[in-house]
């Protein structure tokens, strides 16, 4: 037993679980070897959290043990050594921000050594130059963007030079830019000899670790190698995951009679891996050009929007730049852009939550730059489901919290509004609505501020990053939601930084950067021009690249209209013998 | 349009306006010494003349560390109503004698000359605490604040008295206030969102005082779900509260802070000597 990290059969169950309630984590058993790079991957409340924590021991396991370098973890006195050994970057960076500027908050993990000013002064500089947050030595954390806030939560732990390095879920807050300069910084740290512990919901993630393991309702599931386990379609389902995307578009591919090598993981063998044309070219593939919408009103309309935070203080910060959107009734159309490029800002006030500096704002009849507007009469049209809903309850029980909306209108027959919303989002009436909210799954927490919103019923739905920090099903079933959504009549705007989960389900689509609307159109149109979309610091589809690479390599398709796998898929059909 | 929304534009905490001025480059200790020093001085100088140098003496400080008066004046604004019925209450309640000049009488209420005077001081006084306060936090950031106030409390430790615990509490505190504020918003916004009345109409503290209540119990909640996190971060990396602790910050005293200092305390004293001595 003399892995670095040594984990003998632990089980973990707090004193205040109900009893009926299964262990967090029940019998788990796993090696480490010192510099090896592990990816947990599991649903949403599957135990991943609980074990990392059980690793630095901020939790000490019911039974079994863990010895970290031979250092057990049970042990009191052994704590200053295992933090000096270990360090942890949580969920939310926000939270595990001390101090009140990047660099004090930076040096925090130095003060607690009782190092002395000058040497800790050095150590943060170069911390910061490291990871790119000089500039932003003396700002108070609050006003960083998300990227930033990582990057900072990150340099605070590194400062302490740990030899292992717990992540959870690092990259749920991250547009696809600064997730993919973040997995870049893990990769150096694990090249230099770190040893790396890293939960993540995103499966193109884990597959750059050495091992893999999946972890459903406190065991391990299964482990081993991301070729071994992302070979697994049968249990990889059972546990509610999925592949990589660009494994799954490989399956797809090969289904067809393309030829690709066994084992794609990476978006890059994938791409370097594409056959060319061989098949003599016998028809022209079923062509259907983008839909000539009928000219139709726009149910929202905004012109030359401008908007800035904190106004006339000496924090103020321009957010707007100038937006100008029609959205047209009963589409659901995208808001696509990068962390800080204003999407959040710009769907509050379509609400009438936020008031533009100047410009316009038509939504149905509401003019919402004339201050007369009540918002009360506007938020009866349009529903706004913020970022991360759940961290807003302000009720206790469910069946309370759905309620709250219809209440403030005094409308009547609750129950039956409140039991059709959750049946809406596929949640039981009866079996939930008395549940306390913090005993809820996160999957379930977002399918009741889904509900909470839409028991209003209202026309024009907006939602933020809906399904940013979900597991694979959960994501797919609020995507589902959507299309229902849709075709019950509704208009619904959707901003977020997943183009391939804009692509499966948006017929407009509006690209946003440094508050302005760069560009707006039908969806297929605007996926098959990927350079405008990477010009936007934004990550095209993986399906529209490898449509784009196939064509370099001869394949007649077009470029539109293969922004989804199953888009190419059909683009293809025929192509293949 | 400013936003209903903004709370945190209304939070003072975290309003640090970095400027190049003399008293910005003065010792944090000295600067946080000279606004405890007229805080003393202003809230218990008994005379108008001792008001009339704390004011002297707080545009002083606006006009050393060339920050903005406007913030200070929009604070007094909001703060009116209350220190307006301080003031009644003042002119009602507030201390008498049998021989006092009456100069006002309705119902049974006497209105003497001796509680106009307090009570017209007691508006002063509060207006010029505020400046002071909005100049605070417009020039000393927060963590010059707390490295300031763990050398301030150092002597105390010998009495055993917790100083690393202490700073931290206040580090911490003020790095939350800017984020419950942020908190706050969310839950309004959520609130609103969802068809709460949060609609600004005029001057109505009923009103405004029942919107608020909602967002205690969620506030709390979240604030403590995040302390929890906080800990377990802090814990993570190294924090205990029991063991020595350095600090970021060298600090250091030349001359001109020792001016400073002087003129704070002499300032202090001749506002608490007001009435007495001249």
């Amino acid at each position: 037993m003399n892995a670095f990290i040594d984990i003998q059969d632990i089980q973990y169950r707090p004193a205040t679980l109900a009893p009926e309630k299964p262990n967090l984590i029940d019998g788990i058993s796993y090696q480490i070897e010192q510099g090896e790079f592990i990816a947990i991957i599991g649903k949403n409340g599957s135990g991943k959290t609980t074990l990392i924590k059980l690793l630095n021991g901020l939790l000490s396991p019911t039974k079994g043990s863990i010895h970290i370098s031979g250092l057990d973890t049970r042990d009191l006195t052994n704590s200053h050594q295992l933090r000096s050994l270990t360090g942890m970057v949580f969920q939310n960076p926000a939270d595990q921000i001390v101090a009140s500027t990047v660099a004090e908050d930076v040096a925090f993990g130095l003060e607690n050594l009782n190092l002395p000013s000058q040497i800790i002064q050095t150590s943060v500089a170069e911390q910061l130059i490291q990871v790119g947050l000089v500039e932003e030595t003396n700002r108070p954390p609050h006003l960083l963007s998300g990227g930033q806030i990582q990057k900072l939560a990150l340099a605070g732990v590194m400062i302490r030079k740990p030899k292992i390095l717990l992540f959870d879920e690092p990259t749920s807050m991250l547009d696809p830019l600064s997730r993919e300069l973040f997995m870049e910084s893990v990769h150096q740290l694990h090249q230099q000899g770190m040893t790396i512990v890293y939960v993540t919901h995103h499966m193109e993630e884990a597959v750059f670790a050495d091992k893999v393991i999946a972890l459903n309702t406190g065991k391990i599931a299964f482990s081993g190698t991301p070729h071994e386990v992302f070979n697994e379609d049968t249990r990889l389902y059972e546990a509610d995951l999925e592949m990589p995307e660009s494994a799954r578009i490989a399956n797809q591919l090969r289904s067809l009679g393309v030829h690709l090598k066994p084992n794609i993981l990476t978006r890059e063998e994938l791409l370097e891996n594409l056959p060319s044309f061989q098949a003599s070219f016998t028809h022209a593939a079923p062509h259907s050009t983008v839909n000539a919408e009928p000219a139709s009103h726009p149910i929202i309309s905004i012109k030359d929007l401008h908007y800035t935070y904190l106004a006339r203080t000496p924090h103020a910060k321009k957010a707007l730049f100038g937006v100008n959107l029609d959205v047209i009734s009963s589409n659901i159309h995208g808001i696509a852009g990068t962390n800080g490029s204003g999407k959040s800002t710009l769907l509050q006030h379509i609400n009438g939550i936020l008031r533009g500096d100047n410009g316009s704002v038509t939504v149905g009849k509401f003019l919402l730059e004339d201050p007369a507007t009540r918002l009360r009469e506007v938020i009866k049209k349009v529903g706004l489901v913020f970022q991360n809903p759940e961290t807003q309850f302000f009720e206790t029980y469910v069946g309370d919290e759905i309620a709250y909306g219809p209440k403030q209108f005094g409308l009547d027959d609750l129950s039956i509004r409140v039991r059709e919303a959750m049946t809406n989002v596929g949640l039981d009436f009866e079996a939930l609505k008395d549940r306390r909210l913090e005993t809820m799954s996160g999957g379930e927490k977002r399918k009741v501020a889904l509900a909470s919103t839409l028991v209003l019923g209202q026309d024009i739905l907006l939602f933020d990053e809906p399904t940013a920090g979900m597991d694979p099903k959960s994501r797919e079933e609020i995507l589902t939601l959507f299309c229902q959504l849709q075709y019950q009549g509704k208009t619904i705007v959707i901003a977020s930084h997943r183009l391939e989960e804009l692509a499966e389900i948006t017929q407009y689509l509006s690209l946003m950067q440094s508050g302005k609307v760069v560009k707006t159109g039908p969806s297929q149109a605007i996926f098959s021009d990927p350079q405008t979309i990477m010009a936007t610091g934004l990550l095209p589809p993986l399906a529209t690249i490898v449509s784009q690479k196939l064509i370099t390599r001869g394949w007649p398709i077009q470029d539109s209209d293969t922004s989804t796998p199953d888009q190419l898929c059909m683009a293809l059909q025929g192509l293949v013998s | 349009m400013s936003s209903r929304f903004e709370f945190l534009g209304s939070t003072a905490i975290g309003q640090y306006v970095p400027r190049d001025s003399w008293f910005h480059q003065r010792d944090p200790r000295a600067r946080l010494f000279t606004f405890i020093a007229l805080f003393t001085g202003i809230t218990f100088t008994k005379e108008l003349s001792g008001i009339a140098l704390g004011l002297l003496s707080v545009l002083l400080i606006f006009s050393l560390s060339k920050v903005p008066i406007k913030p200070a004046l929009k604070g007094i604004r909001r703060a009116l109503p209350f220190i307006l019925f301080l003031a009644v209450l003042q002119i009602l309640f507030g201390f008498r004698l049998e021989s006092d000049f009456v100069f006002w009488s309705i119902f049974n209420l006497d209105i003497t000359h001796r509680a106009a005077v307090s009570a017209m001081m007691l508006v002063i006084r509060f207006s010029i605490l505020i400046t002071l306060l909005t100049g605070f936090v417009m020039c000393l950031s927060t963590s010059q604040i707390t490295a300031a106030l763990h050398y301030l409390l150092k002597p105390f430790e010998k009495f055993k008295f917790p100083i690393n615990d202490v700073t931290m509490i206040v580090q911490i505190t003020l790095r939350f206030l800017p984020m419950i504020a942020q908190m706050a918003e969310k839950t309004a916004k959520a609130q609103a969102a969802r068809g709460g009345d949060w609609e600004q109409r005029g001057f109505n503290p009923i009103r405004q005082a029942k919107r608020v209540i909602p967002l205690i119990v969620p506030i709390m909640v979240n604030s403590l779900r995040r302390a929890e996190t906080m800990a377990m971060a802090m814990e993570t990396r190294g924090f205990n509260a029991a063991e020595k602790r350095s600090s970021y910050y060298q600090l250091a005293f030349n001359w001109q802070d020792g001016a400073l200092l002087g003129l704070a305390s002499l300032s202090m004293i001749m506002m608490g000597l007001a009435g007495t001595v001249y």
